[in-house]
């Protein structure tokens, strides 16, 4: 089985892994096919276990590669039985993989989470003792859900103008991604030219000072896993 | 309960909405996922941040917490 950890353009200075080993200790190779390179490990198990460990060293593997290369990773769990099987998808994308890693080049990606609760004038939700079961007490809690997504909503939409919307201009692209937690205001991903690194940190350190009542924590750099494009399947098997 | 989550933790989680759900994907057809990713994915993220209301299940009534599927063991997360 080969474990595929990202893919690069074929370049004079081969890209290394700064002595992280794959997988399992596995040793990381590169798979070149026409002008474009995978970075994989071969393993004698069909799959991988989605432990910690391995996301992390799947992560370290590819964050030693892009200190010097530009990169697309790959998603966790991408595997194939075979090179040939690999090397007729670098094919059939190959135009697509070079132009995003056109995109990428030079840059990083940096995450963006703003936290906190939502400050508001309603009252505040009525607590419905577990013992109480009436319709009324039911309205009464729903009404009260429904005004906190209404005020979450509100909140969100002006740290979009407010936070999202400047941060964008430090950066070549920037996307919202969806809020899974209750007290998560807004959560974005940015592809930020290595030059402007600080100056993006920067402003998020003059936006914390300005919003005192929330927490906004920027992560990063990480490999630009938001801005890699999407690969329609390859034709089924003619031969 | 805590809605602070540890920086740590916080790493963690953007790490896993990175290399589990982001990421170039090499075609259904010829790349065989993970068997158990999906449920890692959930249930650490329900470990890490006291997930009772994800997104989609804010929207229906609160009646009572969505069933959690089952946890990876401890061992399997440390």
């Amino acid at each position: 089985m080969i474990y595929v950890y990202a893919l690069l353009a074929a370049e004079s200075v081969a890209p290394t892994t700064r002595g992280e080993p794959g997988l399992e200790g596995g040793a990381v190779e590169l798979l070149a096919e026409r002008g474009v390179v995978a970075a994989i490990s071969r393993h004698t198990t069909p799959h991988v276990h989605a432990n910690v460990d391995n996301l992390w060293q799947h992560e370290r593997v590819i964050e030693a590669m892009m200190q010097t290369h530009a990169l697309l990773p790959a998603r966790f769990g991408t595997i194939f039985p075979d090179d040939e099987r690999l090397r007729r998808v670098l094919v059939h994308h190959h135009d697509a993989i070079v132009a995003g890693l056109q995109r990428v080049a030079g840059c990083v990606e940096l995450g963006v989470r703003v936290s906190g609760k939502i400050q508001t004038d309603a009252p505040q939700p009525v607590t419905v003792p577990p013992t109480e079961t009436s319709g009324r007490a039911y309205m009464l809690a729903r009404a009260a859900e429904e005004r906190r997504r209404r005020d979450a909503e509100v909140r969100a939409t002006e740290l979009t103008s407010t936070v999202h919307e400047p941060l964008t201009q430090l950066a070549r692209d920037g996307v919202l991604r969806p809020l899974l937690t209750q007290d998560l205001l807004l959560s974005a991903a940015y592809l930020v030219e290595r030059g402007r690194v600080d100056a993006f940190r920067a402003h998020i350190a003059a936006l914390s000072a300005a919003h005192a009542g929330v927490r906004i924590l920027c992560t990063g750099p990480w490999p630009p896993y938001h801005f890699v494009p999407p690969l329609g399947p390859v034709e089924a098997d003619h031969g | 309960v805590s809605e602070r989550v540890p920086e740590d933790d916080v790493t963690l989680l953007e790490l896993l909405d990175r290399v589990l759900d982001k990421g170039v994907v090499l075609s259904g057809d010829i790349t065989l996922s993970v068997a158990d990713v999906d449920l890692v994915y959930v249930g650490l993220r329900l470990i890490l941040s006291s997930v009772t209301t994800a997104e989609r299940t804010r929207l229906e009534p609160p009646v009572k917490p969505p069933d959690v599927p089952r946890l990876p063991s401890r061992a399997e997360v440390a």
